[in-house]
């Protein structure tokens, strides 16, 4: 319940603005820290069908090209799923590793995606820009989350 | 890992199982098929998102102010550091301005004589209203605002939108207390343009970064960096002369024009409505309505000689 509150309300944060030049541009991915995190620690919590409803949400809200979000964050919850076994019990950086990897292969396909369907390249300056902090942002984010989880009864 | 809770996980784990499986490729398939109807069906797309902008805008107005507030608060200290400089500034920008003022007023009254001597109809501007930013894109391939006036304020699509500088964008999709503003760096906004000082006509066209593109310029010589950018007012979206920006760069292919407002830092915005339905929806754009001329003689519809 709490992995699920705290997504849906990560969703509504993204779309916040702050007094920041290129904010909106380059807002961190919050949605995939959390699908990752909760993905590889606690499944359960945060099941395909929650995870779909909340990235359908952002993306009405976002407007950027429909269906892309949810697209995204179903492929990387399956993918965690299926490499849980490497990433258990491993040290942090390791973990925040296999992060990295899997945020920039995110932002490789939707940049290339978002480039087809808008018929033209697209600036790769701000998703490069939005990648790097995504996964800056994740280190302080899981603590975050791991605190917030202890509040779960159960 | 202490992740199982209790015997009943044990039970349930299974069962959970089942729905799971089902759950990823069906899920997969809703979203390809949201994928491709986007796509190939925007009204819907707009639709969809009108009706969930509606329902956050109140719950992201009310998160956005202890935010607004601590922005004003970190702006406000950050000014009082700067003062002094600021002062002198300003009082410099003051004297300047004065000598501006008295030409404006020279103009002004020369404009209204000329205007009376020609039965100029100014523009009219029905109405006026201001709105707050209430939600940015939050991506990296769109450029717009949700803003928390809708058509209950009166905001409709197609009315321009400003800051105090000059033209952000224009109303793209609207709710009932929401609407969406697309940006003029969006990638798919398109404004006619003209340089001010020249006349020389243009597109000017969004392409996701901070500095929208001069396009389908007619000859590039008369354009140089420090130009002012006004709208030009064909296609009939936007009266002319509304300031956009200036010419930053001309390297190349690619003009590049800066916005007077910073489109990434806005609190508010003012959104017009100048009475133009434009070419945005093609069946309403009004016919050239005949002019009639003295009494009788000439009726309505016929063409005066």
């Amino acid at each position: 319940m709490i992995a699920q509150l705290v997504t849906l309300a990560l969703a509504i944060v993204t779309v916040i603005p702050l007094d920041l030049p290129d904010y909106a541009a380059v807002t961190p991915d919050f949605l995939l820290i959390a699908v990752y995190h909760w993905s590889l620690y606690r499944p359960n919590d945060l099941p395909y069908s929650v995870v779909f409803a909340i990235a359908l949400l952002e993306d009405l809200l976002t407007a950027g090209p429909p269906g892309l979000i949810e697209l995204t964050l179903l492929l990387v919850r399956w993918t965690v799923l299926n490499t849980r076994r490497l990433f258990i019990g491993r040290s942090f950086p390791f973990v925040w590793g296999g992060f990295a990897v899997t945020t920039m292969i995110v932002a490789l396909a939707d940049w290339l995606l978002a480039s087809i369907l808008a018929g033209a390249m697209q600036d790769p300056r701000s998703v490069a820009f939005r990648t790097v902090l995504t996964v800056a942002v994740y280190p302080i984010m899981t603590p975050l989350f791991a605190r917030l989880q202890k509040l779960n009864p159960a | 890992m202490k992740s199982r809770s209790g015997p009943i996980t044990h039970v349930f784990a299974p069962l959970r199982l089942v729905p799971q499986r089902l759950a990823f490729p069906l899920l997969i398939l809703a979203s390809v098929l949201i994928l491709l109807v986007g796509q190939f069906n925007r009204p819907l797309a707009v639709h969809a998102r009108v009706a969930i902008a509606d329902v956050v805008a109140p719950v992201l107005e009310v998160i956005h102010q202890p935010i607004a507030a601590g922005a004003h608060l970190t702006r406000s200290l950050r000014e009082t550091v700067a003062l002094y400089q600021e002062n002198d500034r300003l009082r410099a920008e003051n004297a300047t301005l004065m000598q501006w003022q008295e030409i404006a007023h020279q103009l002004q009254s020369e404009n209204t004589a000329l205007r009376s001597l020609a039965h100029y109809q100014p523009p009219a501007t029905t109405f006026f209203v201001t709105a707050e930013v209430v939600g940015t894109a939050g991506g990296a391939f769109s450029r717009s605002l949700l803003i928390n006036r809708g058509s209950a304020d009166g905001v409709a699509e197609g009315q321009a939108a400003f800051s105090g500088e000059g033209l952000v964008g224009r109303i793209v999709e609207v709710g009932r207390r929401a609407s969406r503003t697309l940006l003029i760096s969006d990638l798919n906004s398109r404004i006619p343009v003209r340089i001010e000082s020249t006349h020389e006509r243009a597109i000017l066209a969004g392409d996701n970064t901070s500095e929208p593109q001069l396009i389908y310029v007619p000859s590039r010589g008369g354009i140089h960096v420090g130009d002012r950018v006004v709208t030009s007012g064909d296609g009939g979206i936007f009266p002319p002369d509304l300031p956009v920006g200036i010419v930053a760069s001309t390297d190349g292919d690619s003009i590049r024009v800066e916005p007077f407002t910073a489109l990434s830092q806005i609190d508010y915005l003012r959104i017009a409505d100048f009475g133009l339905s434009g070419v945005l929806p093609p069946s309403a754009a009004p016919l050239p309505r005949p002019a009639v001329v003295k009494h009788g003689h000439i009726k309505a519809g016929s063409r005066p000689r």
